[in-house]
C-alpha cells in the first residue's frame, strides 16, 4: 500500500526531454530484428487481449437479468448487476433518497480542487484571495450537504456515509491534517536540538515501520484502552487521525527532501537579515521547499486515496467496502468480478488524472531543469 | 520554567493515576448506553442472513435484529443502533476493549469463552453444528473420506482448532485455507481452491442455494462439532448481562404467547390475561427492577417481532433458504428454544 | 534586566529549555497512555501477560518452513508466521528489483510500442489499491490452474494445479549436508577465483566459466561420490490432494505476484529516473570506447544510477515488507494470521498486537540498516 508513499516521499526526478521525440511514432518499431520481433509479439498480444475482452464484456455480456444465476449462463460480464447496484457501490449506506447530496458534494469538491490546482491561479493576488474564500465556503457547503440538519435537509449521521464520498473525505482530510504535522516533523528532524530531532525521527520511523492495517486495528478495536474510561470518539475521526499520523511520517520525509534542496546561502542570508527561526522558515525557506515538493505531495495524496481502502477492516464502507456489500443481497450472491472491476476502474480513473496532473506540474515548475 | 514543566508532567501523571482509581468503580453499562443515547453493536459486514445491506443500504439480518432488540430494550427505540461491522477475528477484542456493547457474530458458545475470556452468552439463539460441504464430483460422502482435503474456513474463529482436533484424533490431515471474508471464502470453494468448505449447517445451506449449481454440492450429513451460537456481552456488569439474556427470552416468550409485531400493541391494551399483562409490563414492575422501562418487552417486539418472526424472516419460510425450524423450534414443539417463566 | 531574562536570551539556554519541555511533554503523553492502559486493563479484570506464548496452539497452519504442527507452542506458531512473512518479503524484494529493472528498461526502450505499453502497465498497477490487486491475482491464479485431477505435470513428479505447485520431497541423507557444505565453500572459492581472474584480465572462459564450474561441479561430484541412490517421495494423487511432498500454495504465489507487480510499478519509475539522472556525457563516453549497449548499461550507467536509486528504493523495500501484511486477506498464513488465531483462542489482543508492531518495526529497521550499510559502501566507492 505504502509503495506510493515511498515513491512519493523520494523526490522523483522527471526525465529530461528525450531526443528521440523527433522521430515519429513508428521509429524504433522495426529498425532491428529483435525490435521487430518484440513489436510483432506485442501487437499479437494486444489483439488477443482485445478480442477476449470484447467477447467477455460485449458478446457474452448480459444486460437483462434479475439474479446472479441468470447472469452466469453466458459466463460474460453481468451489466445487469451494475445497473442494479451502482448506486450502492458509489454511495454505500447513505439513505437512498438523499444520495444526490453526496453526489453534489463530490462535484463541488472536484471543482474546488480542480480550480485550486491550477498554478495560473496561484500567481495573482486577486485569484489567490478568491481561492482563500472559496475553500472555507465550499467545505462548509459540503459539510452541510453531507450532515444535513440545516436548510430542511434531513440529518444523516456520519456512520451512514459510504462509498466514493467517504473514500474522498478520508483521503483529503487525512492528508490535510498530515500536512501540518509533517511540516513540523520535517523541521524538527533537521533541527539543531538533539532531543527534538530524536523525537521527530522516532515518530517518523515508527509510523513508517508499522503496517497501516495494524494501526487501523489499534484505532478501531483497541482504542478504548488508551483513553480514560467512557471517553468516546467517532470512528471516522479516529480513522482520520490514524491516517494523518501515518501519512505525516511519509510527507515529512518528502518535505525534508525539499528543505535539503535549499542552498545553504539562503539560511545564511536569513540570519544576516536578523530574521528569527520561525520568520525565516515561514517567509523564505518553506515557500521554496514546499514549491518543489508539490508533485510528491500530490503523489502522497494518490497513495492515501488508494490506502483508504483498508478502512474496510474497521467498520467503514468505503468504495471497496461498498463493492463487497453490493453482492450481499441474496439475488446477487456469487458475483465476484464485476463489483471489483467497477471500483478498480473508478480508482484508476481518479488516480490517473491526479498523477497526470502531478507530472504536468513537475514539468511546469521546471523541477527537472534544476 | 523547568519547574512548571515538572508540574505539568506531574499533573499528567496524576491523570494516569486517576485511571487506576477509576479501575475500582464498577461499570454501569446500562447508564453508559443511555448517556450515549445509542447502542453499539458489532455485526458482520456482509454475511447474508446474519447481517448485510439491502438495496436501500439498510442493514438487515438475524444478528442485526438482536442488536435492534437490545436497543429497543435499553433505549426504547430499535433504530438507535450504531452498527460496527467487523470480522470474526476483531469481535472479541472489540467487545473486551469496550468498543462495542455487544457482538452479534454468531459466536459458538464455549466454556473457555464463558469462563476464561470474560464473556456472557445470550441464548443460544441458534442451535446447530459445524458441517462440511463438498463438491459432489469428489466422491466424498462421509467425514472419513476427507483425509488430506483442503478445507476453506472462516479465519479468526474456533473452526481451525475444532477441525484440527477432530482430524488429529483420527490420524487424518488437512490443509486449511483461512479467509476473513465469507463471500470470498465461498467463491474460492466454488472455484475449486478447496475440496471442502466448513461452517454451521444453516449458513452452508444458505450459501449452497446460491452457488451456481447447488445440485453439484453435498452437505455431509454428519456434523463434526456442535455449535450453539448467540450474541455475546462482557461479563463485568451483571445487571447488563441479565438484560441481554432476557431480551432473548422475551423474544421466545413472545412467540410462546402468540404475541407478534403486529398484535403487540393490541395485546398490551386489550389482553386480560395476567401472564401476558405482566410480560408486556402493563402489570407489575419487572422492567423497572431490571433498570429498564416497564414496557421494554413491548418495545422489543414492536421493533423486531418475536423469535419465530425473526427466524422466518432471515432463515425460514420468508427467506430464500427456507430452513426448517428443527432444533430451533419452541420447546413446546419439540425444539430447544425456551423461555423461563415470566414472573 | 534580571539575570533570568539575560539567561533566556542566550540561545544555548533557550534550546535546552525547549528540548526539556518537548521531552517532558512526550514523556508525559506516553505515561498518560500507559496509565490509561493499566487502569482500563485492571478495570476490565484483565492483565497483560506474555505467558500465553508457552501454551499449546492447536490450529493447523498450512505451509510453513519450520515444521510447526498443531500442539506446538504459540511461540513456535509465531515463529512459523514470521518465517513465512520473511520468506515473502525476501523473495518479493529480489523479484521486484528484477521486474522493476526490466520495466524501467522497457520504458526507456527505443521501441515506442514497448515503452508505451510499459507506461500503461505501470500507470495501471500504480493507480489501483493493492488490496484489490491481491484479490484479483488470487482469483486469476485459482481460475487459471486446473483441478488436482487434471494437474499439469511439468516435470516427472512435479505437478501444478490450483492446489499449488508440488514437487518431490527428498529424504534427508548425510551426503546432502556434505554437498551443502561443499556448495558454500565452492561458492566462496568461485568468488575469489573470479576476482583473481578479473584482476589478471583473463578472458570470459576463466572469468565466468571456471568459477561457475567450480561452484556447481564440486558439490555435485562430492554428492555423487558419497551418496546412496537418491530416494524421496514422489507426489501421488491420493484421495483429494497430492500427498507426501512439498508444495507451494496458490496464496503464496498470488501474494508474491501482487506484491511484485504493484511494487515494481513504483520501483521501475525510480530506477528509470535514476538511469536518466546519469549525465549524458558518461553514456557518450562509454559508447565512444566501443562498449555495446548492454555493456554501457552494466558497466557505466547502472553503477552511477545506483547512487540515485538506493535511498528511495530502500523505502520501497520497507513498504513491500509491510504490505505483505495484507496476506491475511487471501489466507496466506503469515504473522498477522497467527496473531489473529491466537487472539481468537486466548483473547490476548493487546499482547498479540504489541508483538505484531514490534516485529514489523524491527524488520523495517533491519532492512533500513542493511540498505544504509550498502548506501555507505556505494558512497565510499564513489569517493
Amino acid at each position: 500500500m505504502a509503495a506510493g508513499l515511498a515513491a512519493a516521499a523520494s523526490l522523483p526526478r522527471p526525465p529530461p526531454v528525450l531526443a528521440r521525440r523527433r522521430f515519429g511514432f513508428a521509429a524504433g518499431l522495426f529498425d532491428t530484428w529483435p525490435n521487430a520481433l518484440v513489436t510483432l509479439l506485442l501487437v499479437w498480444l494486444l489483439i488477443r487481449i482485445g478480442i477476449a475482452m470484447w467477447d467477455w464484456a460485449i458478446v457474452r455480456g448480459v444486460w437483462e437479468a434479475e439474479t446472479a444465476e441468470q447472469c452466469a449462463r453466458t459466463g460474460g460480464m453481468c451489466w445487469a448487476f451494475l445497473a442494479d447496484r451502482w448506486r450502492l457501490i458509489l454511495f454505500g449506506p447513505y439513505p437512498y433518497a438523499q444520495q444526490w447530496r453526496p453526489a453534489l458534494a463530490m462535484v463541488l469538491f472536484a471543482l474546488l480542487l480542480g480550480a485550486s490546482l491550477a498554478p495560473a491561479l496561484w500567481a495573482e493576488r486577486r485569484s489567490r484571495l478568491a481561492l482563500g474564500i472559496a475553500w472555507p465556503v465550499t467545505i462548509a457547503a459540503i459539510a452541510a450537504l453531507l450532515w444535513g440538519g440545516v436548510l430542511g435537509l434531513p440529518a444523516v449521521p456520519s456512520r451512514l456515509w459510504g462509498g466514493l464520498p467517504l473514500t474522498m473525505i478520508l483521503a483529503s482530510v487525512g492528508v490535510s491534517g498530515a500536512f501540518v504535522l509533517a511540516i513540523l516533523l520535517a523541521l524538527g528532524r533537521r533541527s539543531d536540538m538533539p532531543v527534538i530531532r530524536a523525537i521527530c525521527t522516532g515518530f517518523i520511523e515508527f509510523f513508517r515501520g508499522v503496517p497501516l492495517v495494524a494501526l487501523l486495528f489499534l484505532a478501531s478495536v483497541l482504542f478504548p484502552y488508551f483513553v480514560p474510561p467512557d471517553w468516546t470518539m467517532d470512528v471516522l475521526l479516529r480513522a482520520q487521525i490514524a491516517f494523518a499520523l501515518f501519512f505525516a511520517a511519509y510527507m515529512a520525509e518528502a518535505i525534508r527532501g525539499g528543505l535539503q534542496a535549499i542552498p545553504r546561502g539562503q539560511y545564511a542570508a536569513c540570519e544576516s537579515l536578523g530574521l528569527t527561526y520561525w520568520q525565516a522558515q515561514r517567509r523564505i525557506i518553506l515557500p521554496q521547499a514546499l514549491r518543489t515538493v508539490i508533485p510528491s505531495l500530490v503523489n502522497i495524496f494518490i497513495a492515501a486515496f488508494k490506502d483508504t481502502s483498508l478502512v474496510v477492516i474497521i467498520s467503514m464502507i468505503d468504495l471497496l467496502g461498498a463493492a463487497n456489500a453490493s453482492t450481499a443481497e441474496a439475488k446477487w450472491w456469487g458475483l465476484y468480478i464485476e463489483p471489483y472491476l467497477f471500483v478498480a476502474l473508478i480508482y484508476l480513473a481518479i488516480c490517473a488524472v491526479m498523477s497526470a496532473y502531478s507530472r504536468g506540474l513537475e514539468r511546469r515548475l521546471g523541477l527537472g531543469e534544476r | 520554567m523547568l519547574r512548571r514543566t515538572a508540574l505539568a508532567a506531574a499533573a499528567l501523571l496524576g491523570l494516569g493515576a486517576a485511571g487506576d482509581a477509576m479501575a475500582q468503580a464498577a461499570p454501569d453499562q446500562l447508564k453508559t448506553i443511555r448517556d450515549r443515547g445509542v447502542f453499539r453493536c458489532g455485526v458482520y459486514e456482509n454475511v447474508p442472513g446474519l447481517s448485510a445491506l439491502d438495496a436501500q443500504g439498510n442493514r438487515v439480518g438475524f444478528d442485526v435484529d438482536y442488536c435492534r432488540a437490545m436497543a429497543a430494550a435499553v433505549l426504547g427505540d430499535g433504530s438507535k443502533v450504531e452498527f460496527r461491522t467487523m470480522t470474526l477475528a476483531q469481535g472479541i477484542p472489540a467487545l473486551k476493549s469496550g468498543e462495542v456493547d455487544m457482538i452479534a457474530l454468531a459466536l459458538t458458545y464455549t466454556i473457555q469463552r464463558d469462563t476464561e475470556l470474560g464473556l456472557d452468552f445470550v441464548g443460544p439463539t441458534l442451535y446447530s453444528g459445524h458441517a462440511f460441504m463438498v463438491h459432489k464430483r469428489s466422491g466424498a460422502t462421509k467425514l472419513a473420506d476427507l483425509n488430506g482435503a483442503t478445507i476453506c474456513l472462516v479465519a479468526g474463529g474456533i473452526t481451525d482448532t475444532l477441525i484440527s482436533d477432530y482430524f488429529r484424533a483420527r490420524n487424518m490431515t488437512f490443509r486449511p485455507v483461512a479467509i476473513e471474508n465469507t463471500t470470498q471464502m465461498y467463491a474460492l470453494y466454488e472455484e475449486g481452491r478447496c475440496d471442502v468448505v466448513t461452517s454451521e449447517v444453516p449458513f452452508l445451506g444458505m450459501r449452497r442455494s446460491r452457488l451456481r449449481n447447488p445440485a453439484d454440492h453435498l452437505i455431509l450429513p454428519e456434523m463434526f462439532a456442535k455449535s450453539h451460537m448467540g450474541p455475546v456481552v462482557r461479563d463485568d456488569d451483571r445487571a447488563y448481562s441479565h438484560v441481554a439474556r432476557w431480551v432473548h427470552f422475551a423474544l421466545v416468550n413472545a412467540e410462546e404467547m402468540g404475541i407478534t409485531r403486529e398484535n403487540v400493541a393490541r395485546m398490551a391494551s386489550e389482553s386480560r390475561d395476567p401472564a401476558i399483562r405482566r410480560f408486556l409490563g402493563v402489570e407489575g414492575e419487572i422492567g423497572i427492577k431490571m433498570g429498564l422501562a416497564n414496557d421494554w418487552t413491548q418495545k422489543v417486539i414492536a421493533a423486531v417481532g418475536n423469535y419465530g418472526e425473526i427466524f422466518d424472516r432471515h432463515y425460514g419460510a420468508q427467506s430464500v433458504i427456507k430452513l426448517p425450524r428443527g432444533l430451533n423450534a419452541l420447546a413446546f414443539d419439540g425444539g430447544l428454544q425456551w423461555s423461563p417463566t415470566w414472573r | 534586566m534580571s539575570g533570568l531574562a539575560t539567561l533566556w536570551l542566550r540561545p544555548g539556554v533557550r534550546a535546552a529549555v525547549w528540548q526539556a519541555l518537548a521531552a517532558a511533554a512526550v514523556l508525559a503523553a506516553l505515561l498518560w497512555v500507559a496509565g490509561n492502559i493499566a487502569g482500563n486493563v485492571a478495570r476490565r479484570g484483565l492483565d497483560i501477560d506474555f505467558g500465553f506464548l508457552a501454551g499449546r496452539a492447536s490450529f493447523e497452519f498450512g505451509e510453513n518452513l519450520i515444521g510447526y504442527r498443531p500442539g506446538d507452542t504459540f511461540l513456535t506458531a509465531f515463529l512459523a508466521g514470521l518465517a513465512n512473512t520473511v520468506l515473502v518479503a525476501v523473495l518479493g524484494i529480489v523479484l521486484t528489483t528484477m521486474v522493476a529493472t526490466l520495466l524501467a528498461l522497457a520504458r526507456l526502450s527505443r521501441n515506442r510500442l514497448l515503452s508505451r505499453l510499459a507506461w500503461i502497465w505501470i500507470e495501471a498497477v500504480r493507480n489501483t489499491p493493492l488490496l484489490l490487486q491481491l484479490l484479483f491475482w488470487h482469483q486469476l491464479t485459482i481460475r487459471t490452474l486446473p483441478a488436482p485431477r487434471q494437474a499439469w505435470e511439468l516435470l516427472p513428479g512435479t505437478f501444478l494445479s490450483n492446489r499449488g505447485l508440488v514437487f518431490p520431497a527428498l529424504y534427508w541423507q548425510p551426503a546432502m549436508g556434505l554437498a551443502l557444505a561443499a556448495l558454500a565453500v565452492a561458492i566462496l572459492a568461485a568468488v575469489m577465483l573470479r576476482r583473481l581472474a578479473l584482476a589478471r584480465g583473463d578472458g570470459p572462459a576463466l572469468r565466468t566459466g571456471a568459477p561457475l564450474l567450480l561452484a556447481l561441479g564440486a558439490p555435485a561430484v562430492l554428492f555423487a561420490a558419497a551418496a546412496e541412490p537418491l530416494h524421496g517421495s514422489v507426489p501421488a494423487l491420493r484421495g483429494f490432494n497430492f500427498q507426501g511432498s512439498i508444495a507451494v500454495s496458490p496464496e503464496f504465489v498470488a501474494l508474491l505476484l501482487a506484491l511484485v507487480v504493484y511494487q515494481a510499478g513504483f520501483m521501475a519509475e525510480t530506477i528509470r529516473s535514476g538511469i536518466l539522472g546519469v549525465p549524458k556525457g558518461q553514456v557518450e563516453a562509454a559508447a565512444s570506447l566501443g562498449l555495446s549497449r548492454l555493456q554501457q548499461l552494466r558497466r557505466v550507467v547502472f553503477p552511477q544510477a545506483l547512487w540515485i536509486i538506493v535511498p528511495p528504493v530502500t523505502s520501497q523495500y520497507l513498504s513491500l515488507t509491510k504490505n505483505s501484511s495484507l496476506a491475511v486477506a487471501i489466507g496466506y498464513p503469515d504473522l498477522v494470521r497467527v496473531s489473529q488465531v491466537t487472539i481468537a483462542d486466548t483473547g490476548r489482543a493487546i499482547e498479540c498486537i504489541t508483538i505484531l508492531l514490534l516485529v514489523y518495526l524491527s524488520l523495517s529497521l533491519f532492512t533500513a540498516f542493511l540498505m544504509n550499510l550498502y548506501n555507505r559502501y556505494l558512497m565510499r566507492r564513489r569517493g
